[in-house]
């Protein structure tokens, strides 16, 4: 039979849809060949979420022509979201920047100026200038402190969809080179409190199981997680599990009703914040029902009393603040002492039934078969959770109270049991945490504030002792806020939209931007409204027109290739971050009695004593080349004349393999190229899937079964910790809840996405989605315009009563991707003051028909 | 037509409302389905003009009711 050409590729795409879906078609070859040989196929982790999708990306005469599911994944099989499946055009908006643009008036720079273009020279002649003002401000200002006393006046807000490598070279600019610990991820925003909630309760950050978990659990439950909509692989693969598996169960507890709860056999829409008490009752009903796995607790588990009342993480003048007990230092915020499980069962117990059901309005009934099917020795479980946990003034908390659950029933680290955080940006975990881009942290969960952490780290650097700052730096939020009181003056915004991003624009953010005692920078491949706040704007290339690496939620590393050149003069965060390095003397950062320690350093560059340091440097020019011989540019090691990503993830490596935190290993950079990424930890060249099991976890001591060795007595914190009411709650005035997300066709703020023609006209504008109930009553009707308004500012947008998101009385839901509805200019900044993560789901606002 | 416009999609219904999902699609231009399991997977495939309308139409399918999720497996776009 003869097959035309159309034929051949439907067949083609039958058989690979019919493989992704595990059913066997008769007649179909299942060996699909590939279609057209003139397009270069290779692969590369998706440029979205934190689910780590490999793509493979079709390039054709320079450009990016398409992109599909790589069938080779083990993440994805084959599968691709709708996004996924636009992925291509992200690059080819129509308004990409090729050139630096600053504000400037007659020539000279000028806060008022209009953005106009200038060369890389004067973009960061002007810049370095700003910066050296600060620098000389700092070292008088420190002359003669202790090293964990030493201010800044630079900073940056950086990104989970930094490469690796680009969020290490700027942790090392500022850390080492600057002296700085106010560089912050925008990671902040989205899953610092999982990673407080992390390290609080184990001692080390990132989760302990896989996705292999989604087929072997036999329920799961989602959190405040709508997981339909942000995570669509994962969950097409939970849908699987679900349809295909025996008796396969999904929990789903949401503060409105969104697509999950079409599979749910259980849905729970509770009272914002309630959540709280939920995991608290469930935790007492494990224990009131015998269901406690004793040998487990006995072996591995400590129980504390967690401090209560901690605040709201909001300006220390603020109300809230003023009459909060355990606010006024980290030591109290985070305080705890020990007790027995007997005590710890005694928290709990006074969260019954009768009063959880009644505080979070869910009905009795369904929150005991919730309780009940995390009780149920014969029932795997796996928890996820997004922002729903995360974003919560006790994010932190909410964290470590799911912890105990599984802790109690023992349901943790292994096949089809386990608490799981996910992430909403493709390296959030690889770049922002595993690097520790925070101004906290140092790589491989290692921290500022601890002397022998900063030792350590001095010496992989080739650093002087006490050139590294132990003083912990502004957090995103606080960021803003020293913006706007002029105490952070030179600051610089890399691969991020934070000003449409942050909470409370309005009072904060615009403020900060605009303080005309501040020099703003903001690298961006479009004119984001971040962009357009700023002073000077560089022009970045962006995803596969550099080389780079990802880590997505599962701990697993995945490299891809240069495969087009950027547009115009615009240069990748890496480029751009070492280039800028090379403006510095040491001598205009660092003080004489420094120096005198290294002496070999005197009249050297940051980019000498950081990158050209006989580490990074040390991998020679080379043709990069994938197994079938195809050739790649790479446009950095072109310009600074070595394999600058090899070297720096080498040297970035060995705070893994040699640092005092075990269990951080990750491969040699090589192997990662060759693979559809590993997860780490990765020792000889082996990924680890579930961490702290015998079997599975190199690091778990022969014998010991489960070790959470994150801890020095390898057992895991329960934590005792009450439900307190949010920061803001409706009252006469505001009268509503409102709640902020995302939505399935845009990606955070839409900087890519909205310049997607099919995905901009399937979603253009941002609803406001309320109850029909609500809507009459205010006499607006789907479709109308509507007034949202808060005590920080309004916005407007058209009402929708059906459609995918359907809150309950009381609650509107707003998403955040459209920036002619800036939903930040109504949200408050009150944070988790453990995580210093912003509560982006709960303030009270008022609806009202738009004049 | 003289373009090829082929994109393979994995759908996933509730069983018990499989039927009613795979007429909603039959009903569609260009929309096949090449099998459908009990327990509620559909192997689909959408051919349309451009990559618009195929755009619209995954946006309409991830909205159809019982649909639980749809993923995109292959792409292919050429003009012949």
């Amino acid at each position: 039979m003869k097959l035309t050409r159309r034929d051949f590729v439907k067949t083609n795409a039958i058989a690979a849809t019919a493989a992704a879906a595990g059913v066997t078609i008769p007649g179909i070859n299942s060996a699909y060949a590939k279609s057209d040989d003139t397009i270069r196929w290779d692969k590369a982790p998706c440029r979205f979420c934190g689910t780590g999708c490999s793509v493979l990306v079709g390039t054709k005469g320079g450009k990016i022509v398409a992109t599909q599911g790589d069938p080779d994944a083990p993440v994805n099989k084959g599968l691709n979201c709708i996004k996924g499946y636009f992925l291509s055009k992200i690059m080819y908006g129509k308004d990409r920047l090729t050139t630096p643009l600053l504000r400037m008036t007659a020539g000279e720079y000028d806060k008022e100026g209009e953005f106009t273009p200038v060369s890389w020279d004067k973009a960061f002649d002007v810049m370095a200038e700003k910066w050296k003002v600060s620098l000389a401000k700092d070292m008088e200002n420190n002359k003669g402190k202790a090293a964990n006393e030493l201010t800044s006046t630079v900073g940056m807000f950086g990104s989970g969809q930094w490469t690796v490598w680009e969020g290490y070279a700027a942790s090392k600019l500022y850390k080492a080179g600057f002296r700085s610990n106010h560089i912050d991820p925008n990671a902040r925003h989205c899953m610092a409190s999982a990673v407080a909630g992390f390290v609080r309760t184990f001692g080390s950050d990132e989760p302990m199981g896989v996705y292999d978990d989604l087929e072997h659990a036999d329920a799961f439950v989602l959190w405040g997680s709508n997981m339909a909509e942000m995570h669509p692989i994962l969950w097409s693969r939970l849908t699987d599990r679900r349809l295909t598996g025996d008796d396969v169960k999904v929990a789903v507890l949401s503060t409105f009703k969104h697509r999950c709860y079409e599979l749910a056999d259980l849905d729970l829409t509770f009272e914002p914040q309630t959540d709280l008490a939920i995991l608290n009752y469930i935790a007492n009903y494990i224990i009131q029902s015998g269901n406690v796995n004793k040998d487990f607790i006995s072996k591995h588990v400590n129980f504390r009393l967690g401090n209560p009342d901690i605040g709201y993480g909001l300006r220390p003048e603020h109300p809230l603040e003023v009459k909060a007990k355990n606010n006024k230092s980290r030591k109290d915020t985070i305080g705890s002492k020990e007790i027995t499980f007997e005590e710890f069962a005694e928290f709990v117990s006074t969260y019954d039934l009768e009063s959880t059901a009644k505080l979070s309005k869910v009905p009795a009934e369904k929150i005991q078969a919730l309780a009940e099917m995390y009780a149920d020795p014969n029932r795997k479980v796996v928890s996820y959770w997004t922002m729903g946990f995360n974003q919560h003034t006790r994010g932190t908390w909410a964290n470590n109270m799911v912890y105990n659950i599984h802790l109690l029933t023992g349901k943790i680290s292994e096949p089809g049991n386990g608490p799981f955080s996910l992430t909403g940006q493709p390296s959030a975990c690889g770049t922002a945490r595993e690097v520790g881009t925070f101004s906290h942290r140092l790589p491989a969960d290692l921290v500022v504030a601890k002397e022998p952490h900063r030792k350590f780290s001095e010496k992989i650097w080739k650093l002087p002792e006490g050139t590294l700052n132990g003083k912990v730096g502004y957090h995103a939020v606080l960021q803003n806020r020293k913006l706007k009181d002029g105490k952070l003056n030179a600051y610089w915004v890399m691969c991020n939209n934070n000003m449409q991003a942050a909470p409370n624009m309005n009072e904060e953010g615009l403020p900060g931007y605009r303080n005309p005692d501040n020099f703003i920078v903001v690298s961006d491949p479009y004119p984001t409204v971040t962009a357009m706040a700023a002073d000077l704007i560089l022009p970045t290339a962006m995803w596969t027109e550099k080389e780079g690496a990802y880590g997505n939620a599962e701990r697993r590393t995945q490299f891809w290739r240069e495969q087009v050149s950027a547009p115009g003069d615009a240069k990748s965060d890496l480029w751009q971050l070492v280039e800028f390095s090379k403006r510095f003397k040491v001598e205009e950062v660092w003080p004489e009695e420094l120096l005198a320690k290294a002496p070999e350093y005197r009249g050297k560059t940051l980019y000498d004593i950081l990158y050209e340091n006989g580490q990074v440097n040390e991998f020679p020019v080379q043709q990069v080349t994938d197994a079938d011989n195809n050739e790649y540019t790479n446009h950095e090691m072109d310009d600074f004349g070595f394999y600058i990503q090899k070297g720096l993830f080498e040297e970035y490596r060995r705070f893994g393999t040699e640092g005092p935190k075990k269990g951080h290993d990750l491969g040699e950079f090589d192997q990662y190229h060759k693979v559809r990424g590993m997860r780490w930890p990765v020792v000889n060249g082996k990924e680890t899937l579930w961490r702290y099991r015998e079997g599975y976890d190199p690091f778990v001591k022969a014998g010991a079964e489960v070790e959470f060795y994150g801890k020095p007595d390898g057992k895991a914190w329960a934590f005792a910790l009450p439900y307190e009411p949010p920061a803001e709650s409706p009252d006469n005035e505001f009268d509503l809840w409102l709640s902020t997300g995302r939505v399935l066709e845009h990606w955070h703020s839409g900087s890519m996405t909205r310049r997607v023609p099919e995905l901009y006209r399937a979603f253009p504008d941002a609803l406001l989605y309320m109850h029909p109930k609500d809507a009459k009553k205010r006499g607006l009707k789907r479709g109308m315009t509507a007034k949202i308004e808060t005590r920080r500012g309004e916005i407007t947008a058209r009402v929708e009563t059906r459609g995918r998101n359907r809150p309950p009385e009381g609650l509107v839901f707003v998403p955040w991707f459209d920036a002619s509805r800036l939903v930040n200019k109504l949200t408050l900044d009150a944070t988790c003051p453990i995580s210093k993560e912003t509560d982006f789901k709960k303030c009270a606002c008022k609806v009202l028909r738009s004049a | 037509m003289n373009t090829i416009n082929v994109c393979g999609v994995v759908v996933f219904a509730k069983p018990v409302h499989l039927k009613a999902v795979q007429q909603q699609l039959e009903g569609e231009d260009g929309v096949e389905i090449h099998a459908a399991t009990e327990d509620g997977r559909l192997v689909v495939t959408v051919e349309k003009e451009d990559q618009q309308q195929t755009g619209d139409f995954l946006h309409k399918i991830q909205a159809l009711d019982h649909v639980i999720s749809a993923s995109m497996v292959y792409q292919y776009f050429d003009q012949v």
